[in-house]
């Protein structure tokens, strides 16, 4: 349990990096499109990269955000509970969480499947849309992963109290 | 089941999981989506999902959300609030209260580069507790002030909540911002009033603080011509119509880059740290505006929204009356939750209610500000209290929430006067043409 915390919290920590330069990323490219503009002209599909930067910083960074507890969450009610009945609350919205989560990645890989075989490209930088659909299955997955070992974590606190 | 019931019982479903500490963003995906199939289809629900998911990630219009979150993170670990403070401190620090003045000044500055209220109140409260405390301030008084004026991030521009509140109801940002100058202003002005009506009438509450030279406090003003740059760089161009939303965050944050990198305040740390900060917020963010997005079209498929605004219509109530309920609704819910999912949940229901009864929408945007702030220091989810009790862990939580109770009277009466004077919330968007 402690090597799959460990690795899953690696992993996680590793995509938020990425996701970090992709903030940079976005930012130079934005400040350089209205330096280009000023100068000469706008780079050609800035609104495209913008946007699909933004898909690589959100989805790479939902996973690390989980791990950290930044997800907004009420905390009111359980956190006064004794520990036993936390771990049952806790797998029973776990298994829930998992549950929506696996289904959108699972549903993200059909939408990029479906466009990867259509071929839709965007309308200015002609850039494919699925490879980064399929990066947002991963990022779901990846947080699926982290719900699964909060999961596990919760399972043994209901079982053991 | 009737769509009404199912909106009903989705709600109910909504807070029930909510209570059992589920995430909001995800309670709201989970419910949205299984309402969507049971109205619809299934498959229709789970097309929809995954649709939500990449249309709201790769919108160009929410990249306006880390631009501006990245600005604020390198203001702060560059010291740029420790700065706005050391010169309000050195102008006002010897007065009477002037250290908490000092704090509400600063906070209103800093808000002019931060739009996240816990990340200002995190910030300012490292700087400025430990001065009040040097002063014997009462740590009521210290607490309670800073926890309030960290919430003028989100009101004065750029602010996260009116950023997210510009997407969901397609209103313009640019203007959403115009519109938060002035009632930032006034609220600062509130906030100003009340220390100093508490320190009339209790002294010993906030001793002055030491006098600094005219030299001292000419030299400090660096602090605020950094701030007044990048506001005016930001501001200057969104609202002359250089810059987009995100253009204009993300020259604020390689503007803010430049002025660390040039005064030599930004460590390589720091600038990771900024970095990770900035991931963190804008996942939390995206999560929960897409999580709101699946729960919204689910409620417009029950057609709830719109009926509720028929119904409340045929009432033949004020709607000044009905605003009143609603900020009563919103005050006591932001006693239990946070003020972003709040108003994330809220949005899609009550938005077209608003609209019908007549209010302008960017008046609306700034009064939901203003119920968020409300909602950031009310218990007893206030997070803004618990920020600095982060910061200041000796004093305990009664005890700020105890000092909040003056500032929270305050905007009320913010509220109450934008109520009854909307024109300081719309006058100057009125000069923006988009």
């Amino acid at each position: 349990m402690a090597y799959f915390d460990r690795l899953v919290r690696l992993l996680s920590k590793s995509c938020d990096r990425i996701a970090q330069w992709a903030a940079v990323a976005m930012m130079l490219i934005v400040v350089g499109n209205i330096v280009s503009r000023f100068v000469w002209q706008p780079i050609y599909g800035t609104y495209d990269y913008v946007r699909f930067i933004a898909v690589i910083m959100v989805a790479l960074a939902l996973a690390y955000c989980a791990v950290q507890r930044g997800h907004i969450q009420v905390e009111l009610v359980v956190a006064r509970l004794p520990q036993r009945v936390q771990g049952i609350i806790g797998s029973i919205t776990g298994i829930l969480s998992l549950g929506i989560f696996a289904v959108i990645a699972w549903q993200c890989v059909v939408l990029a499947n479906n466009m990867r075989q259509l071929g839709e490209t965007t309308m200015t930088a002609l850039l494919p849309f699925h490879p980064y659909i399929y990066v947002t299955a991963f990022g779901c997955a990846l947080l699926c992963l982290v719900i699964l070992g909060d999961l596990i974590k919760s399972l043994a606190k209901a079982v053991k109290g | 089941m009737s769509p009404a019931t199912a909106a009903i019982i989705s709600v109910v479903l909504l807070v029930f999981l909510f209570l059992l500490r589920m995430p909001v963003a995800y309670v709201m995906a989970l419910v949205g989506f299984l309402g969507f199939c049971y109205i619809v289809t299934v498959p229709a629900g789970l097309a929809i999902l995954a649709k939500d998911f990449w249309v709201m990630f790769s919108s160009y219009s929410l990249t306006v959300v880390p631009m501006f979150v990245f600005m604020g993170t390198v203001a702060f670990y560059s010291g740029m609030s420790s700065r706005l403070y050391d010169t309000a401190y050195k102008f006002i620090g010897h007065q009477r209260g002037g250290l908490a003045l000092a704090t509400i000044l600063a906070c209103a500055g800093f808000g002019a580069m931060c739009g996240s209220t816990n990340a200002e109140a995190a910030a300012m409260g490292r700087v400025t507790l430990p001065e009040m405390k040097r002063y014997n301030y009462d740590d009521s008084l210290a607490t309670a002030c800073v926890a309030a004026a960290g919430s003028l991030a989100i009101l004065i521009p750029p602010s996260t909540i009116l950023i997210i509140y510009g997407i969901m109801t397609e209103e313009s940002i640019g203007k959403l911002f115009a519109a938060g100058i002035l009632p930032g202003l006034l609220l600062t002005t509130l906030f100003a009033i009340t220390i100093y009506i508490l320190c009339r009438f209790k002294p010993a509450l906030a001793p002055p603080g030491a006098k600094a030279t005219w030299k001292e406090r000419l030299v400090s003003l660096s602090g605020v011509i950094e701030m007044l740059l990048l506001f005016a760089l930001v501001m200057g161009g969104l609202f002359v119509g250089w810059f987009s939303p995100t253009e204009a965050g993300g020259a604020g944050a390689a503007g803010a880059l430049i002025i660390a990198l040039a005064r030599r305040r930004l460590s390589w740390r720091g600038f990771l740290d900024s970095l990770a900060d900035t991931t963190r917020i804008t996942a939390m963010v995206f999560l929960i505006i897409t999580g709101a997005t699946i729960f919204g079209h689910f409620m417009a498929v029950t057609r709830v929204p719109f009926e509720l605004s028929e119904w409340v219509g045929g009432l033949g109530m004020s709607p000044n009356v009905i605003m009143g309920f609603i900020i009563f609704g919103y005050l006591i819910g932001g006693c239990f939750m946070d003020a972003l999912a709040m108003i994330t949940l809220t949005i899609p229901i009550l938005y077209p209610l608003v609209l019908s009864l007549g209010f302008d929408s960017i008046w609306f945007g700034v009064i939901i500000v203003l119920v968020g702030e409300m909602g950031v220091i009310t218990p007893p989810v206030g997070i803004n209290v618990y920020v600095i009790k982060g910061v200041a862990p000796d004093v305990p939580l009664e005890t700020i929430f105890k000092g909040i109770f003056p500032f929270l009277g305050a905007i009320i009466a913010c509220a109450a006067i934008l109520i009854a004077f909307p024109q300081i919330a719309t006058f100057l968007p009125s000069f923006m043409l988009w």
